[in-house]
């Protein structure tokens, strides 16, 4: 069975393509102004790759924010859905799920890869990856560089606001007083974990915890959730394609629901939920 | 437009000006008055043969004028309110009945009567407490407003019209009740939003149109096949105002909203005034003792504790939200979504008792905070993944 996942993100559009259950192939990619261009083009360099046509795909699961844009897709899907599921594979013991996307996050709680619980953060950009951007710009230092810096430093100043701007003022006035670059970003991811921490308390943390989504890739920052936690969070090896790999196994079971695999992607009758 | 009838009316109704039928009636003579929240006694209106009209906001008018008055820290709805009265949308009206409801609204109030003035206005305080000390003061501001309206219309209220005029309403609350059974029905066989709009339309015509109207809105629907399938998930929708399209929304999302427990909903019509004892004291147990919403604070009677005896939290939530409960079980809801609007405070201190009330009844429960204006993306995104859970 040949099925795909293809997720539009604010940031990043990310693509899977699975064959009997395992991941054949995959591809990340910019998202852009265009959606629909991203998505044909982000699927045709994994169908390439794993040398397939999209008509030889059984069914292709469609999730992010772009989701509605994917002519292609013959189901949309939920981001947290697809998360869940997807963690729900890659970690059968996992509990919680944070995701740190690249303009929201969110905290979702899952037993056997499927949602019992959630909660997302409101529209501005606190909590994401955008704000850990904006943060490194403003500093001029890579994502890299940043990371190493706050996970060296000795000491921290915490960050009070969890506006991006009001935050990027902040850190201005916290260089204006001669703070060290490290002891502050230190502070900033601090911030930055509690700020998630906070948002998933209403859902009760509880373990195992895995981290996902682009902003997951923050070394600081996992250590920074360690820290306050008091133990260690799992971490799948390609954060940012837990979301498509979500969607390639809901449609795995679209088409085992359906009963029928192989042949043409047409399956308007496939029954939903 | 009284050639429309039933559901057509009541789009076209809205569609259009939702209070052209008000203004027609003042053109003919008739007073009219504008009324805030669901705490007004609008028995007392109907039997001085006042009109009145629910005062509420509009979604689709960017709030500009409101704004140089009342901070962004005011919920969004009652912001918008106040927007269209300085857009002079009330001005017809010969009167303006405000409540208590909330401390913003105490606030609005008196920059309402200065910058959007209407011959009679008046302020009713509601108590917050729900005990015989507050009664016998409810009471008094019950003959306060009788005296007032009566000075200002010249006329005098009976204990026969009042009479009449709570046959007239409990009948307009029977009748939305009856078009609310039809949500049992699964499918239901009433959509929430046209339920909404339904409601919207009546509080927007004299008491008696009202109830013809209602009338013409059963027949049909009774008439008719369900219009949703089968397999929908039914939700159970609670907030505050919510006379906004976030019913619609869930619907559009692929659920049923087939109960609710907000203002333009349930509490309006949920209970009857007590026909059996004198008309003042059974609005004061109407619009008071009895009103669900959580502007109002009951406590269990302490009096009927037995010595040593104590209340626990449970024994608190169940006083005050058994009826969730029941809602959820007599129209089946299998999931529940709460609707706050930002800023609420009466809402707010009250949303994590009912969230823990309802889950612990076994309904999963959504969680939403927003603004009277709802964004459609983020909360689509929210609702359907909410949805899938439920299919899981």
């Amino acid at each position: 069975m040949l099925t795909g996942g293809i997720d539009i993100g604010s940031t990043m559009t990310k693509a899977v393509v699975m064959r009997d259950g395992e991941i054949a192939g995959s591809e990340i990619t910019v998202t852009g102004a265009e959606h629909r261009r991203t998505a044909h083009l982000v699927m045709a360099a994994v169908l390439e790759r794993v040398g397939l046509k999209l008509d030889d795909l059984d069914f292709i699961v469609g999730t992010g924010y772009g989701r509605l844009n994917i002519p292609f897709a013959d189901r949309q899907i939920t981001e947290i859905t697809c998360h869940a599921r997807g963690i729900g594979s890659l970690f059968p013991q996992a509990q919680t799920v944070i995701e740190i996307g690249g303009q929201d996050c969110k905290c979702i709680r899952v037993r056997d890869g499927k949602v019992t619980d959630f909660a997302m953060n409101e529209k501005c950009a606190a909590g994401t990856g955008r704000f850990l951007q904006i943060a490194a710009d403003m500093m001029e230092l890579t994502l890299d560089k940043m990371n190493e810096l706050a996970l060296n430093a000795r000491e921290m100043v915490p960050i009070s606001n969890y506006c991006a701007i009001f935050a990027q003022q902040e850190i201005i006035s916290d260089l204006s007083l001669d703070i060290p670059a490290d002891v502050i970003l230190a502070g900033l991811f601090d911030s930055f974990a509690r700020r998630l921490l906070k948002m998933a308390a209403s859902l009760k943390v509880v373990r195992e915890v895995v981290l996902t989504g682009g902003g997951s890739k923050h070394r600081a920052l996992r250590a920074a959730v360690e820290n306050i936690l008091g133990y260690p969070v799992r971490l799948p090896a390609e954060p940012l394609l837990t979301g498509a790999y979500g969607a390639a196994l809901l449609a795995a079971e679209q088409v085992q629901r359906a009963g029928r695999a192989g042949g043409t992607r047409k399956f308007a009758e496939v029954s939903v939920g | 437009m009284q050639d429309l009838k039933g559901l057509k009316r009541v789009e076209t109704m809205l569609r259009t000006d939702r209070l052209a039928r008000m203004k027609e009636l003042k053109k003919e003579g008739r007073t009219v008055m504008g009324y805030m929240c669901c705490f007004v006694p609008l028995e007392m209106l109907t039997a001085l043969d006042i009109a009145p009209f629910r005062l509420i906001g509009d979604c689709e008018e960017v709030t500009t004028e409101a704004d140089k008055y009342l901070e962004t820290i005011m919920c969004s709805f009652l912001r918008s309110a106040f927007d269209l009265a300085m857009k002079k949308t009330f001005d017809f009206a010969d009167g303006v009945i405000f409540t208590h409801s909330c401390d913003s609204v105490v606030k609005t109030w008196e920059y309402w009567r200065y910058f959007a003035p209407n011959q009679f206005e008046w302020y009713i305080n509601v108590p917050h407490i729900v005990k015989a000390s507050s009664e016998r003061f409810f009471t008094k501001e019950l003959l306060r407003l009788q005296k007032a309206l009566e000075a200002y219309t010249h006329k005098e209220m009976t204990n026969e019209s009042l009479r009449k005029a709570i046959r007239l309403h409990n009948r307009n609350r029977q009748l939305m009740r009856n078009l609310n059974e039809f949500r049992k029905e699964n499918p239901p066989r009433v959509s929430g939003a046209e339920m909404r709009k339904t409601l919207l339309a009546c509080m927007s015509l004299p008491v008696e149109e009202a109830n013809s109207l209602l009338e013409e809105v059963i027949a049909e629907v009774k008439a008719r096949v369900p219009l949703a399938p089968p397999d929908r998930h039914r939700i159970l929708l609670y907030g505050p105002e919510m006379d906004n399209d976030f019913v619609d929304l869930v619907e559009e999302c692929g659920a049923s909203v087939v109960i609710d427990d907000v203002c333009i909903g349930t509490r309006y019509y949920a209970k009857d005034v007590d026909w059996g004892i004198e008309p003042l004291d059974a609005l004061n147990r109407r619009y008071l003792e009895q009103m669900v919403c959580p502007r109002v604070y009951r406590r269990p009677d302490e009096n009927k504790l037995a010595p040593g005896e104590t209340y626990e939290r449970q024994d608190d939530l169940d006083l005050r939200l058994s009826y969730l409960r029941d809602y959820a079980e007599d129209w089946k809801a299998d999931g529940a979504i709460m609707y706050l609007l930002r800023y609420c405070d009466s809402h707010e201190f009250d949303a994590p008792d009912v969230r823990d009330y309802l889950q612990e009844a076994k309904v999963p429960v959504l969680f939403l905070e927003g603004d009277y204006m709802v964004t459609k993306e983020q909360n689509k995104t929210r609702i359907q993944a909410f949805l899938e859970m439920l299919d899981a």
